[in-house]
């Protein structure tokens, strides 16, 4: 509370928040020069000013982790896991924008809204990852939601686009309701809505009151532990997922499934370790259920699918699965497994997306995995690819999948956390089916002649071929930088697992 | 406050609020429930609860009654379906408003006195707000402008009127539409395909084999 007294907010404040003030900055310009920018340069001015803007707000991390503490009335922290999250979602955002570079003039929806809501989007998910108090958290939890609604409704002229942007709409709100009022309860309950000031309030109870307010907190956990749980798309509240994910275009599944799951697991992270930390024999009988169902019902489904996007919606249900079984681990061991996979995951998830939005086409027409057949040969490079992310995705040695699941059931082990270590296992073992069949559909299988040319040939029965697609620039450089990663990872995890533990113990312990 | 004020501006509102579920027609039924904001609205001022005589005002007499108002228009409702015949809503209804008439009476009762109450131990005036919302407060208030704005883009973007996607040529969206649902890419569909790559001012070659995928995609 040092700034209510002092009417001068003191520079440092602002270097604190810089990536956010950038992303800010940049997505105001973007619509501002939307209009004339459409005539100028045959429209590209936009991509490129987004471009640009995700980058600087990358560097600006660097800043802002030079100025550690607190900003603004102890609402927003800088700390090595806010930077840790800094890096990853100004990083996944610069991906999405050489993705969306790549796919929207395919689409022919190549318009400047699409860059300034990533971009807007990225500025709520800074906040919720420095945010140690809940109305921020709510608010910058907001922003990034319904950025991603308008983002998943994007291919206006898509039925399915349509319909994922209001399921996910109308859900997503029932889910931020809950959260708003599980932040209500606690603040009734503790009478104080900053994240130290909570734990320090339930830490030591004051006497009388302890068993009634004990309750409340209870509720407002499980009422956050809702809200929350939506957002990562964690059982038994995943519904969405699938229908959201197959009908959003390419690229914003592709940041959907990596920017806004990390940084909902950032503030997931906050208040359950650090405020509710007194607590945590009531909620983690809750998380344990929902790190078993997640990884179960994910794989189980994900067997199902014939489409790629479907199935990888499936997937990353499975995938928060295992990030809640690390978070359930607790301790720094836990919280740092939780970051690392996080990186890992987005860094495999998006590559795999990047490769499925090259291919869609115009419409998405091709995004069954059964497109892919002999793709192996006729597009090498892409193919290559895809493997190597569908082999992180089952945790093959020398990915980064497979440390983030060697630490992740490390640090469950080490918290005897057996049972779900075991399941874990053994999902993972299901999940090499699902991932192995688009490699084996690319290398193995050739690709179908088209009986279109005899009339009255069924339809449908066979899925054509994608046909020959030129590699632009900016997805070659997607795919690079993704496979740069996942194989970084997975060789030398060493300094991000430090880094990770480093910030997961700045989180834990002040 | 001043006991006379409270009668007149109490009494308006119980009856904006009776005349709202006699009026048949929906407009006036909104009407009357406007009257019933603003005179609670000075119930609230009377109490000392400036800040929330302002918020009745501007939120509910304003934004949320606009709102009504346009929903009633919009639907063009002039009389309102007759539900008098439904036994369900007399079996069911009578019944709830009975309880929950002997509910309020009870609680009145039961907390029956004649000191007037008032906010006057610790009242909210707005500067105190103002100045938890500039002090301590200042980020979430402005980070707030960035979810409107983001608000205002999603509906300028989804509600505006919608140009279909146009490839440059004119005719090969039409000759797309009309064509047969086959499995495989027409030529029409293939030239479509090529479009984005042309688009793109040939940034990269393609990776394909140009010559395998020609016998593949059979109709050239």
């Amino acid at each position: 509370m040092t700034s209510a007294a002092t009417p001068l907010v003191p520079a440092v404040y602002y270097l604190r928040i810089l990536p956010e003030i950038v992303l800010t900055v940049f997505g105001a310009v973007i619509m501002l020069i939307e209009g004339p920018a459409r005539h100028v340069g045959r429209g590209r001015t936009t991509r490129w000013v987004a471009l640009v803007g995700a980058l600087t707000a990358f560097a600006a991390v660097w800043i802002q982790s030079r100025h550690p503490g607190y900003a603004f009335s102890h609402l927003f922290r800088v700390d090595g896991f806010t930077v840790f999250f800094g890096f990853l979602l100004t990083a996944i955002a610069t991906v999405i924008i050489l993705m969306a570079m790549d796919y929207l003039p395919q689409q022919h929806l190549d318009r400047g809204e699409f860059y300034a809501l990533v971009l807007f989007g990225t500025v709520g998910m800074g906040f919720m990852a420095g945010a140690t108090e809940l109305i921020l958290m709510f608010i910058a939890l907001e922003i990034s939601s319904i950025s991603t609604y308008i983002l998943a409704g994007y291919r206006r002229h898509a039925p399915k686009s349509t319909e994922a942007s209001l399921k996910y709409l109308l859900l997503g709100s029932f889910a931020t309701a809950f959260f708003l009022y599980g932040i209500a309860l606690i603040y009734g309950a503790t009478g104080t809505t900053q994240i130290s000031a909570i734990a320090r309030a339930l830490a030591h109870p004051s006497a009388g009151a302890a068993v009634q307010t004990g309750q409340i907190v209870l509720l407002g956990a499980a009422l956050m532990f809702i809200g929350l749980g939506f957002k990562v798309s964690a059982v038994p509240f995943q519904v969405w997922t699938p229908d959201v994910y197959e009908g959003a275009p390419a690229p914003v599944t592709a940041f959907m499934s990596a920017a806004p799951k990390a940084a909902a697991f950032a503030i997931f992270l906050r208040i359950f370790t650090v405020a509710l930390a007194a607590n945590s024999h009531a909620w983690f009988w809750l998380l344990w259920a929902a790190a078993l169902l997640s990884m179960t019902v994910g794989n189980v489904a994900a067997l199902l699918q014939n489409n790629f996007k479907r199935m990888l919606a499936y997937s990353s249900i499975a995938q928060a699965g295992y990030i809640l079984v690390a978070f359930a681990a607790l301790g720094a061991d836990g919280v740092s497994a939780v970051m690392f996979y996080l990186a890992a995951y987005a860094a495999m998830n998006i590559g795999a997306f990047a490769v499925v939005s090259h291919f869609a086409h115009r419409d998405e027409r091709y995004v069954d995995i059964r497109n892919y057949a002999g793709l192996g040969f006729r597009a090498p490079w892409p193919a290559f690819c895809l493997s190597v992310f569908l082999f992180s995705l089952i945790g093959v040695p020398l990915t980064g999948g497979f440390f983030g699941k060697v630490y992740i059931f490390r640090a469950a082990l080490h918290s005897h956390l057996v049972a779900l270590t075991i399941i874990g296992l053994l999902n993972s073992a299901l999940a090499a089916y699902y991932y192995l069949r688009p490699v084996v559909a690319m290398y193995m299988r050739e690709a179908p002649v088209l009986p279109a040319l005899a009339p009255g040939a069924p339809a449908g029965n066979i899925e054509p071929p994608i046909p020959p697609t030129a590699m632009s620039g900016p997805i070659a450089v997607v795919l690079a930088l993704c496979v740069a990663v996942v194989i970084w990872l997975g060789v030398f995890p060493g300094s991000v697992l430090a880094y990770a533990l480093r910030s997961a113990r700045h989180l834990l312990h002040g | 406050m001043h006991p006379a004020l409270f009668f007149i501006f109490g009494a308006i509102a119980v009856a904006g609020a009776v005349n709202l579920l006699v009026q048949r027609t929906p407009i006036f039924s909104a009407l009357s429930l406007v009257a019933v904001m603003g005179a609670l609205a000075v119930l609230y001022l009377l109490l000392g609860a400036e800040f929330i005589a302002f918020v009745q005002v501007l939120v509910y007499a304003g934004a949320i009654m606009v709102l009504f108002v346009f929903v009633i228009m919009l639907l063009n409702a002039q009389q309102p379906e007759s539900s008098h015949r439904s036994r369900v809503a007399r079996l069911v209804g009578i019944p709830v408003v009975v309880l929950l008439f002997m509910e309020v009476a009870g609680v009145f009762a039961a907390t029956y006195s004649t000191t007037p109450v008032g906010f006057s131990g610790r009242i909210i005036t707005v500067q105190a707000i103002g100045d938890a919302l500039f002090h301590q407060y200042l980020l979430p208030f402005e980070v707030t402008s960035v979810l409107f704005l983001v608000g205002i883009i999603g509906a300028v973007m989804l509600a505006a009127r919608q140009e279909p996607p146009q490839p440059p040529e004119g005719r090969l969206p039409r000759a797309q539409a009309a064509g047969h649902g086959g499995s495989g890419p027409t030529p029409e569909m293939a030239a479509a395909l090529r479009q984005p790559a042309r688009a793109l001012g040939g940034v990269g070659a393609s990776d394909a084999e140009p010559h395998a995928a020609g016998t593949e995609v059979k109709p050239r």
